[in-house]
């Protein structure tokens, strides 16, 4: 084997055993305590960060930890609008049809036919059966945990999150850096699977679904006297209904008291 | 049957390897594939070498493998018919392709994914080689590339143009050493058809 093969195949090995770690946790886990967090941290050798958690705690009681799989920001989100629609037969409607709509949107942005509509039709035929109520929590569960049968919700969160973003390339597009087009941008760095979202999927994907969430930061410069978070988009007036946790690197979702 | 993909992604699957088995345009593609196993984890693909390149008249067999996690990873696809191309590895068939990698997408399909292929074959990317020696010979001497590459389509896939007298008496002249047909070619194009160099290489 050439250099160049030997260093794919270490790669692929590499990969393969991070793959195999992170398979260890499920994709979307029970909502527990919040102080699991405060426990991740040790008052003596990290206080900002301890005492963040504490602080964190006042306010969230629970947290439900995604897998950390470079979807996860795509996955929180998600479950954190089927938590609300699951709870709301009305936003279930809602968000169905802002679905529904996505088909014909993507379409017209020149994203290829039959695999969008592939994707679109798995993912509303899915959400039906949640809005109609044709399914249980359980089952909805199990299938959010399921590989391949939740590949398929994310990409098409991923799907509209880089329509969002094509249908605005003029203010996004200056974003970019290193003189790629926006295009290309969304085609590996959005509709990629397992490619962690920076600040562009995170504004598409909101703007997309509808759903403005709240992220809060857990790290050294948002620690100053707690409630440091971000609203997105900014302007929002309400508090977002879908609270997100951000340490470095990863999303999970947290839920207030 | 043991189905390890999912049943959406095999139904697409099924879908995405009739729209390259029925294709109207597959005349003018030439491309096509044949399902090996029901699973569709393994599929043979063939590309017609493209007219006005050194693969035309040439028919190329690819392997396909589908991935569990397929269509979320791409297929992986090397070529079985070897072939003398700078993006293409002269041993292992390997593909030099970034929709095989990097850039995959979730909304390409096998059909796609040949015809960028064959549009590879048309317009190699020597500056980003899977064959170092290939894309030297290709940058440094284009006129020997092109007949090294057509040497190698009328031996290994089968394309019907006239033989390369020259070349062929110098494989022959190896062969009567004992060497291998397929190294015997290979060490002399990779040696710029120097007969000298090439017997060195294998006798040394």
């Amino acid at each position: 084997m050439t250099d160049a093969e030997n260093e794919i195949e270490l790669q692929d090995q590499q990969f393969k055993q991070i793959e195999n770690e992170q398979k260890m946790f499920p994709l979307v886990a029970d909502r527990l305590p919040f102080d699991l967090v405060i426990l991740d941290y040790d008052a003596e050798t990290s206080p900002d960060y301890y005492n963040k958690a504490k602080e964190l705690a006042n306010t969230y009681g629970e947290i439900r930890q995604i897998r950390g799989d470079g979807n996860c920001f795509y996955r929180a989100v998600f479950v954190g609008i089927l938590e609300v629609c699951m709870k709301n037969e009305e936003k279930a409607k809602q968000f169905l049809e802002t679905c529904l709509g996505w088909n014909d949107r993507l379409l017209k942005l020149g994203f290829p036919d039959w695999t969008t509509n592939d994707f679109c039709e798995v993912f509303t035929d899915w959400f039906k059966k949640v809005v109609n109520k044709e399914t249980t929590s359980e089952k909805i569960f199990d299938d959010l945990n399921d590989d391949s049968q939740s590949n398929y919700l994310i990409i098409f969160m991923r799907l509209i999150t880089s329509g969002y973003l094509k249908e605005h390339s003029e203010d996004y597009a200056p974003f970019i850096d290193d003189g790629r087009s926006l295009a290309d941008y969304c085609s590996t760095e959005i509709e990629a699977m397992w490619k962690d979202a920076d600040h562009l999927g995170i504004s598409g994907l909101v703007l997309a679904t509808g759903y403005n969430i709240r992220i809060e930061y857990m790290d050294r410069t948002a620690a100053p006297n707690g409630g440091w978070h971000y609203d997105i988009p900014a302007d929002c007036n309400e508090t977002p209904e879908i609270s997100l946790l951000y340490r470095p690197g990863h999303y999970d979702i947290i839920y207030h008291k | 049957m043991k189905l390890e993909m999912s049943n959406i992604a095999f139904t697409r699957l099924q879908r995405e390897c009739k729209e390259v088995v029925t294709n109207t345009e597959i005349a003018q593609t030439g491309i096509m594939i044949e399902i090996l196993n029901e699973s569709l984890t393994d599929i043979k693909g063939q590309i017609r070498g493209p007219p006005d390149t050194p693969y035309a008249g040439g028919l190329f067999d690819l392997e396909i493998k589908i991935p569990d996690s397929y269509p979320f990873s791409p297929p992986k696809i090397k070529f079985v018919t070897k072939i003398w191309h700078p993006n293409v590895s002269s041993q292992t068939g390997v593909i030099c392709l970034d929709i095989l990698k990097d850039q995959w997408a979730a909304s390409l399909t096998l059909r796609t994914v040949l015809l960028s292929i064959q549009a590879l074959m048309c317009s190699p990317e020597p500056k980003d080689p899977q064959d170092a020696v290939v894309a030297k010979q290709y940058m440094e001497n284009p006129a020997l590339f092109k007949s090294t590459a057509e040497f190698w389509t009328v031996r290994f896939a089968r394309g019907k143009s006239g033989e390369n007298e020259d070349y062929k008496s110098r494989v022959e002249k190896l062969r009567d050493m004992g060497v291998r047909e397929e190294e015997a070619i290979s060490v002399l194009s990779c040696n710029n058809w120097d007969l000298n160099k090439a017997t060195v290489y294998i006798f040394s």
